[in-house]
């Protein structure tokens, strides 16, 4: 499901994207199959992670540029 | 915007091959509600650290609390990966419940002085209360 890891690579331009999704799911439930839904959180756990790993990069990089 | 977004997933979402059979259509599962919250709780953490970093830099907050309220976001960010990593896995709901709630237990506020910016108590209050939403989640 290749475009389902390109609206999570939109959503940092589009805020709420993913909520969009959701609501999408909602209004469209033959959209909600267990197949979608299992790509869709791989997907998003795979952007979480992503994330995740940024987040504890910055940290490192502060830290080193000031340490106490 | 919100339609135009819309829009566009509708869009996308036809530009998949098409299936053989359609599937039957089933609720929202609770697995994606926890994922998009763990997905919250990943930019939240690094947007509290960008925060933290700027307090800092104007002075508003200690090199010593900085270090304090980053450790904990990178335990934190750690503990959402380990959280999106068990939503990936091919178990059941219940063992993966389980397992969430195992780790949301080691995740306490950190214990700072309450004097320290209004800022920097928002980052720390905005993650707790996305933690605890995701306890609510698991165990509903």
């Amino acid at each position: 499901m290749p475009w389902l890891t390109l609206l999570l690579q939109l959503e940092p331009a589009i805020p709420g994207l993913i909520a969009d999704f959701k609501a999408l799911f909602a209004k469209h439930p033959a959209l909600a199959d267990p197949v979608a839904q299992t790509a869709f959180i791989t997907a998003l756990a795979q952007a979480s992670a992503s994330t995740d790993d940024a987040t504890l990069a910055l940290i490192k990089a502060d830290q080193a540029a000031h340490p106490q | 915007m919100r339609l135009a977004t819309l829009i566009l997933a509708l869009g996308l979402c036809s530009c998949g091959t098409p299936t053989a059979t359609t599937p039957s259509p089933v609720s929202n599962s609770p697995q994606s509600t926890v994922a998009l919250t763990a997905k919250t709780v990943a930019d939240s953490a690094q947007a509290g650290v960008k925060t933290v970093i700027a307090l800092r830099d104007q002075g508003k907050l200690s090199q010593a609390n900085t270090i304090t309220i980053e450790n904990w976001l990178g335990f934190v960010a750690t503990t959402d990966k380990q959280i999106s990593t068990i939503l990936a896995k091919n178990e059941t709901w219940a063992m993966q419940k389980t397992e969430i709630l195992s780790l949301l237990g080691t995740v306490t506020a950190p214990t700072l002085a309450t004097t320290i910016d209004s800022g920097a108590q928002v980052v720390i209050a905005q993650i707790m209360t996305l933690v605890n939403q995701i306890k609510v989640q698991v165990t509903a």
